[in-house]
């Protein structure tokens, strides 16, 4: 099942993930407000993200983008406030035409931008690390971006034709990781083999090529530098990748960490190496507000005693609750209702 | 000759150390400086006449760089320098005219600047550890660094137990504040490893074990720098003898051997491809240009007029031309007859050799851009060839000279060169290209319409419309 063809409200991943992205920008506001940064990201038709920031970070600057005019006239029905610009532009040409695109939307006063560039074609992953890169070349210190990528190793071949004889693991392995190569070549890690074309190893792979993009567009030799913030793993079907960073000046990086206390955070990243696992599987109401209770107090193996089982669907409940427990706020309730 | 009037005194005209040193490492990269130290490793073993035999003549030599905040080490077993070396030039800013590399083995450094430019580099404490026959010790100072007289350094005997296996330790302290940021970046890091991987493939091809890391990730374990290969697509020959493969140039200019390779190294882009990659670079990196002087890479896939793209009657490096790639081999025992600049990227174009070279660099570029051209309009025919195409790598390619019908250069003697017989699509002869602009709405129309599906490319709509047409055309009338 493809998390692209799920409805977005019933992407539970997605929705913790994107919660967790507040908490993180949120957290930031202990080194700079962001009341008066403009908020810049893709936000597909309904907008949740930029509802989100305006509601929980009382951001008012906010500039939504896509590349098909349906996609943003229905932008528009939606968006929280009437302040919100919704343009017709790819990424590519927005991040060429930055500063033009925060004139145009009224955003040239703000004092920093928070960028979300939401990417899902797993065959562009070239093309989208050099417009990561290309981002970094127009900000300054301050301003945050967050890149979201496909990082699921079936996604670099193409799906195989029903009834065609089935290729040995190593073999798929071995085409995905050339594909990856012709792709990403200059970015990609030495060393990288495809041995590293797994769930596990992929993303790994993926956040050190934005490391590279990134090292590129603030080399050593200048004042600032990107650093990374969070570094998430999560499927809704297929594995995407989250990074989230910010620029900093080289100088300032101690004490911006120590502020934000990243080290307590428990999906911060104190490197790009480091990548959290999100893990959120369907719980009923009961089974939730039975965790939701005991998480922050029970030993795991008491809950799953109480619980009485040790998997939901595919994920065993042991590793579902060393994430839950770091994200059990952000659970979403979905329920059918009446309108 | 001397003016009129009687002397009375001198004025200073050494240059300060100051001066010195910032001049010499201005115009030098942090990554080249490192360079320069492997280069090192490398003519040690080939001066030390260790080397062995072909096709791995590094094989058991190491060097190993550990990269820290606070400080530097290159460790190698390459044979060491000579104490009489290290006491008569080893040291010296430049290498004396009195002393001529004309009769070594073919090595790659020639302005005898390298280790002195790198330490120089890199901080302003420094130890030099060696052992070739004598043990020594050479230390530089922080002193010694902003005092601007050119004393000779101090030199220490080695510990017996010290280097045993014939090799050299440089460890730099006080690093510079630019090295001490690339030596915390682990990504700045790897990118050098990156850089090692192209710039001595072919070294380590050839046995050299090059480890770079943290001091530990090296205790750990981490592993030698895997080379970036060479490698080209031939395919069998058709009914008409036709068929892909490198064009190949061997033989001598002057002293310097010359050995060139040029052909495809993945399939043509379709056209929807051809025009994503003029929009957005996307997958050329093994596009280009390789230039090697004596196994040193020099220009790695290069694009530009420095290896004939856009020169003559050869066409600008673009996204078309993302299959042709090609490698030039160049080898001298002097290699000062050698296109080298002295921080070994980027080549002396205005050195005849090369010039020579990139006559015969053009002409192979001119012919598979062509080829490229006449196929473009036929990528589904194309993909029938390459079905049977299989790599060659650069120890093949090499050999190929000895089996290959050669044909000697009209202009350069010295030189033979092969030239494959690509082949021509067929329907060049019958067929034309149609191109047009249309309204979208019109093109979903008649994707719907032909394919009950919206979202079929454009290109292939408009083809479904044209043959609707010429069918509609030819049916006979009632």
């Amino acid at each position: 099942m493809s998390g692209q063809s799920l409805p977005y409200h019933l992407r539970p991943h997605k929705t913790v993930d994107r919660r967790l992205f507040l908490d993180l920008l949120a957290r930031f506001e202990r080194w700079i407000p962001l009341n008066n940064y403009a908020y810049v990201s893709m936000g597909a038709y309904p907008l949740e993200d930029h509802k989100l920031v305006h509601r929980l970070i009382g951001i008012t600057k906010l500039i939504a983008f896509d590349m098909e005019s349906d996609v943003v006239a229905r932008q528009k029905f939606n968006r929280p406030i009437d302040a919100c610009h919704c343009i017709h532009r790819e990424a590519g040409d927005l991040i060429s035409n930055f500063d033009q695109v925060l004139s145009e939307c009224n955003c040239t006063d703000a004092t920093g931008v928070v960028v979300w560039l939401d990417y899902t074609d797993p065959r562009q992953i070239g093309r989208q690390i050099r417009e990561f890169q290309a981002l970094l070349d127009k900000l300054k210190a301050g301003d945050i971006v967050r890149v979201t990528v496909n990082a699921h190793p079936n996604d670099l071949l193409d799906p195989q034709l029903p009834g065609s004889k089935p290729i040995l693991a190593t073999e798929k392995m071995e085409k995905q990781f050339l594909n990856l190569k012709s792709r990403i070549g200059e970015f990609l890690p030495s060393g990288t083999a495809a041995a590293n074309m797994t769930p596990h190893g992929l993303p790994a792979v993926l956040a050190e090529s934005f490391s590279s993009a990134a090292l590129k567009a603030l080399p050593v030799g200048g004042d600032t530098t990107f650093c990374p913030l969070s570094v998430v793993r999560y499927a809704d079907g297929q594995q995407m990748l989250s990074i989230t960073g910010t620029i900093v000046a080289r100088a300032d990086v101690d004490t911006m960490l120590d502020r934000l206390d990243m080290i307590d955070w428990p999906f911060g990243s104190a490197s790009w190496s480091e990548i959290h696992n999100l893990v959120v599987p369907a719980l009923t109401g009961r089974e939730r507000l039975f965790l939701e209770r005991g998480i922050t107090s029970r030993p795991t193996q008491d809950l799953i005693a109480e619980l009485g089982f040790e998997t939901a669907g595919d994920v065993g409940i042991e590793d579902f609750l060393a994430s839950y427990r770091n994200y059990y706020r952000f659970y979403p309730t979905i329920l059918s209702a009446e309108f | 000759m001397h003016p009129p009037g009687k002397s009375i005194g001198s004025a200073v005209a050494s240059p300060t150390k100051e001066f010195f040193v910032r001049m010499l490492t201005r115009d030098i990269e942090l990554q080249d400086a490192l360079l320069d130290l492997l280069d090192n490793c490398v003519d040690g073993i080939v001066r030390s006449g260790a080397a062995k035999q072909l096709p791995r003549p590094y094989d058991g030599f190491h060097a190993t760089l550990t990269l820290m905040p606070d400080h530097f080490v290159i460790e190698d077993n390459c044979g060491g320098i000579p104490i009489s070396v290290a006491k008569k030039y080893a040291f010296a800013m430049g290498r004396p005219l009195s002393i001529d590399a004309g009769d070594e083995p073919a090595t790659i450094g020639m302005y005898g600047i390298g280790m002195k430019r790198a330490i120089f580099k890199l901080g302003t404490s420094a130890l030099v550890e060696s052992r070739n026959d004598d043990g020594f010790i050479v230390e530089f100072t922080p002193e010694w660094m902003q005092d601007d007289s050119w004393n000779d350094l101090p030199m220490y005997e080695l510990g017996a137990d010290k280097l045993l296996g014939k090799g050299t330790i440089v460890e730099v302290y006080q690093l510079n504040e630019e090295v001490r940021a690339a030596f915390s970046d682990s990504t700045w890091i790897d990118e050098f490893r990156k850089l090692v991987s192209r710039h001595f493939s072919l070294i380590i091809a050839k046995g050299l074990a090059v480890r770079i890391g943290s001091r530990e990730e090296i205790e750990k374990g981490l592993g030698p720098i895997v080379p970036e290969p060479f490698r080209l697509l031939q395919t069998t020959a058709n009914i008409q003898g036709a068929q892909i493969a490198p064009y190949v140039y061997s033989g001598k200019l002057g002293d310097v051997g010359v050995e060139i390779f040029a052909g495809l190294y993945r399939e043509l882009l379709t056209e929807d491809e051809a025009e994503e990659e003029e929009e957005t670079r996307g997958t050329s990196d093994e596009a280009g240009w390789t230039v090697a002087c004596n196994d040193r890479v020099v220009i790695w896939k290069d694009k530009s007029r420095l290896t004939g793209w856009g020169e003559a009657a050869v066409p600008n490096y673009h996204g078309q031309f993302i299959a042709i790639t090609g490698i030039v081999l160049l080898h001298c025992n002097d290699p000062k007859k050698l296109p080298l600049t002295t921080t070994k990227r980027g080549i002396d174009a205005a050195s005849n050799v090369y010039s020579e070279v990139k006559d015969m660099m053009r002409e192979a570029t001119k012919n598979l851009t062509s080829f490229t051209n006449k196929w473009k309009k036929f990528p589904d025919k194309l993909e029938e060839i390459y079905q049977s195409s299989e790599y060659v790598d650069l120890d093949a390619l090499r050999a190929t000279p000895a089996s290959l019908a050669m044909s000697t250069s009209r202009k350069l003697s010295g030189i033979k060169k092969y030239e494959p017989k690509y082949p021509e699509p067929e329907q060049a002869k019958t067929s034309v290209k149609v191109t047009f602009v249309a309204e979208k709405v019109d093109v979903v129309a008649l994707s719907k319409f032909y394919f009950q599906d919206q979202k079929t490319k454009p290109g292939q709509v408009g083809e479904a419309a044209f043959n609707d047409a010429v069918k509609r055309l030819k049916r006979p009338k009632k």
